[in-house]
């Protein structure tokens, strides 16, 4: 599904990702814990193509395609999804107009036809029951007026609607209460299958508990420096991250 | 008070103007070209011309060319409508088919005492009052709801050609009507067009003014509207400045009555290198009104705007609810804006508020839509024309609303069919 070799990214000057390789095949879920600071989110935005950053080295193949050569636009289009940490309010664009025109021109992208109202609306109404996202909410603005967890459910509710290949999470459990990590755990779960595949980015080890993952990393420093099952993940979450630094000092 | 700075720039300006061809009083006549003569062109230390520089204006060397009627149907909105056409200075097309109720006449064919007037000047409308050469006269009689709107059209044409022209527009008691003026000109250059515009509207009427501006080219465009109303009439002005090279419009209402309601839309959206300059006074001069204007603008590349909206109410002129807003985004680096909202307010039991914003593209909000597989200019698309929106929405005429979609197109690449709900 996506192979990442050797990335090397900075901002401002600063590097972030030292060297960084992974790689997730298709039905697979892999969660990257890390420490604050370690480059979890900066590893996201690189893949979904956010050009504040600068990748100095490195290499990423997405479905055999070259990824870090594709605008942000036809990474999605290709099947890449992110759920964003911060979902953004856009006041005037309402989220199905939105949703449709994304979904219209990921059509025209792959040479298919648009997607009919109708069969666009029944989808909104199935997805949306997938997330318990109030209907409502499906035709106000973007975000505007969302509480924490209707942002993080309308990220969730997004990712049904596109359908995508690979989805990336990025700390989707933050400031989420249990009810509503449960309704985005339930989502995640539903839209799992053998030929997609998922990147959960969190700090803690309780969304781990709803997405069970087949693979946990640890990030530090800006590379992967532990592989493990899903018993590493509670490991962490007792123990902290103090023994992966004390492990690697000098990373 | 206008500054002397250069009063024979102002001479040599109008040394080929003719005289006005209206009716107007000798002693009028005799101050505006009194103050024409000692103040000459208003310089940037006057404030209300202080952002829209008038050094290319007053160095034009206007001419006069006849030239042959263009055909003008191209630029015709609707075919539902009583259509006037001036091209230059001259009337080239004048409805016949009217309906009873209303009078409608050329300027020049006005009484002295079929004229009314406003208590307010300008170098503008000095040079309006000495020079006009014709302009729309329509009464609307007591009690008639006119279902076609009135469509005016003025065209311009040629090189360093002067349009200069003054409307009247009275309604009487109960009547309505709707209004669509179109500034449109083939090919202009340096061209010069002055339109004094003046709306009286008595008790109970209601006027809806959709004025359109689109002139291509590199024209100079003066747009001056004043507006009376009287108890409980009900006045709306929606202009939409989509091109134009230099564009300077004025409005001044005088919310002469109770009950009244007073609605002023803007949409402004620039490109190049062209200047757009929205100056906007309401008058509370009676109690219990309301009055709402919203202006909001999109500037790319080097364009300019300005926004001055005044809102005065004076001391016996309580329980006045009055909201202005001006919003302005600046796509383009070396684009700018300066808006400025003044209220002045004398009487203690009113509501009124105002605000103004400048700002940029959200790119945090760009970068989230093409994460969901929107190109970047249909981002920047959805995100523009959600900004403009509220303004758009308020345009009543499903013949404007086509018009504005197809200059959105056409000019800026918008699409606005993308934001209709099924």
């Amino acid at each position: 599904m996506i192979t990442i070799k050797n990335l090397h990214a900075s901002i401002d000057g600063k590097e972030i990702l030292r060297g960084l390789n992974l790689t997730v095949n298709a039905g697979e879920v892999h969660a990257i814990m890390g420490p604050n600071g370690a480059g979890k989110s900066t590893l996201a935005s690189v893949l979904a193509g956010r050009d504040a950053y600068e990748i100095t080295a490195g290499e990423v193949i997405f479905e055999g395609t070259d990824l870090l050569s594709l605008s942000t636009e036809d990474r999605a289009r290709e099947g890449l999804f992110l759920a964003f940490q911060y979902p953004v309010e856009i006041p005037g664009v309402s989220n199905v107009n939105f949703l449709r025109t994304a979904i219209n021109e990921i059509r025209a992208y792959k040479g298919e036809e648009s997607l009919s109202a109708k069969d666009f609306m029944s989808l909104v109404r199935e997805k949306s029951a997938l997330v318990e996202l109030d209907s409502k909410l499906a035709s106000r603005s973007v975000n505007e007026g969302f509480s924490g967890g209707e942002k993080k459910r309308n990220e969730i509710f997004q990712m049904a609607m596109l359908a995508p290949k690979l989805a990336i999470l990025d700390e989707t459990d933050s400031g989420l209460d249990i009810d509503a990590l449960r309704i985005v755990a339930k989502g995640v779960n539903q839209l799992k299958s053998p030929e997609n595949a998922a990147i959960v980015i969190t700090h803690y080890q309780r969304l781990l508990d709803y997405i069970v993952p087949d693979f946990v990393h640890v990030l530090y420093k800006g590379q992967i420096v532990k592989t493990g099952g899903k018993e590493l993940a509670l490991e962490l979450e007792e123990k902290g991250y103090d023994w992966i630094k004390d492990a690697h000092p000098t990373v | 008070m206008e500054q002397i700075v250069a009063p024979s720039k102002m001479e040599s300006f109008r040394r080929n103007l003719p005289a006005s061809l209206l009716k107007i009083k000798d002693e009028d006549l005799a101050a505006s070209n009194e103050r024409l003569l000692l103040n000459g062109f208003p310089n940037s230390r006057t404030e209300a011309w202080k952002y829209s520089r008038l050094n290319r204006i007053a160095s034009l060397n206007l001419n006069k060319k006849t030239s042959n009627p263009i055909s003008w149907e191209h630029y015709s909105l609707t075919h539902e409508a009583y259509t006037f056409v001036f091209q230059n200075d001259q009337c080239i097309y004048f409805s016949q088919d009217l309906p009873d109720g209303i009078i409608v006449k050329e300027a020049v064919n006005l009484s002295l005492e079929e004229w009314k007037s406003f208590e307010i000047n300008s170098h503008v409308i000095d040079l309006n009052k000495t020079h006009a050469q014709n302009g729309l006269c329509v009464w609307l009689r007591k009690g008639v709801n006119l279902t076609k709107p009135v469509q005016l059209i003025f065209l311009s044409e040629g090189t360093e050609q002067a349009a200069i022209h003054r409307n009247q527009f009275i309604l009487e008691k109960d009547s309505k009507m709707e209004l669509i003026v179109s500034h449109c000109s083939i090919d202009g250059k340096k061209n010069y067009k002055n339109i004094v515009s003046e709306f009286h509207l008595e008790e109970n009427s209601f006027l809806s003014v959709h004025k359109l501006q689109n002139e291509e080219g590199e024209d100079f465009h003066f747009s001056t509207e004043n507006i009376h109303q009287k108890n409980n009439s009900n006045f709306t002005l929606t202009t939409l400045t989509l091109n134009g090279n230099w564009v300077r419009n004025d409005v001044n209402v005088f919310v002469d009555g109770e009950g009244c309601e007073t609605f002023l839309n803007g949409a402004y959206l620039s490109k190049g290198i062209q200047h757009i300059d929205n100056h906007t006074t309401i008058d509370h001069m009676k109690p219990n009104c309301n009055s709402y204007e919203l202006y909001k603008g999109v500037m790319d590349e080097k364009s300019t705007a300005v926004f001055n909206g005044k809102v005065f109410v004076r001391p016996d002129a309580q329980k006045i609810a009055a909201f202005q807003s001006n919003a302005n985004v600046l796509i383009g680096d070396e684009a700018s804006v300066n808006s400025k909202p003044e209220l002045e307010i004398y009487a203690d039991d009113v509501k009124c508020s105002h605000g103004s914003t400048i700002g940029q593209l959200d790119e945090e909000a760009i970068f989230y839509l093409q994460s969901r597989g929107i190109s970047e200019n249909t981002a920047r698309r959805l995100v523009l024309t959600a900004f403009m929106q509220d303004v758009f929405e308020k345009i009543t005429s499903p013949a404007v609303v086509t018009f504005l979609n197809q200059v959105l197109s056409e000019r800026f690449n918008w699409d606005l069919s993308v934001l209709e709900e099924d």
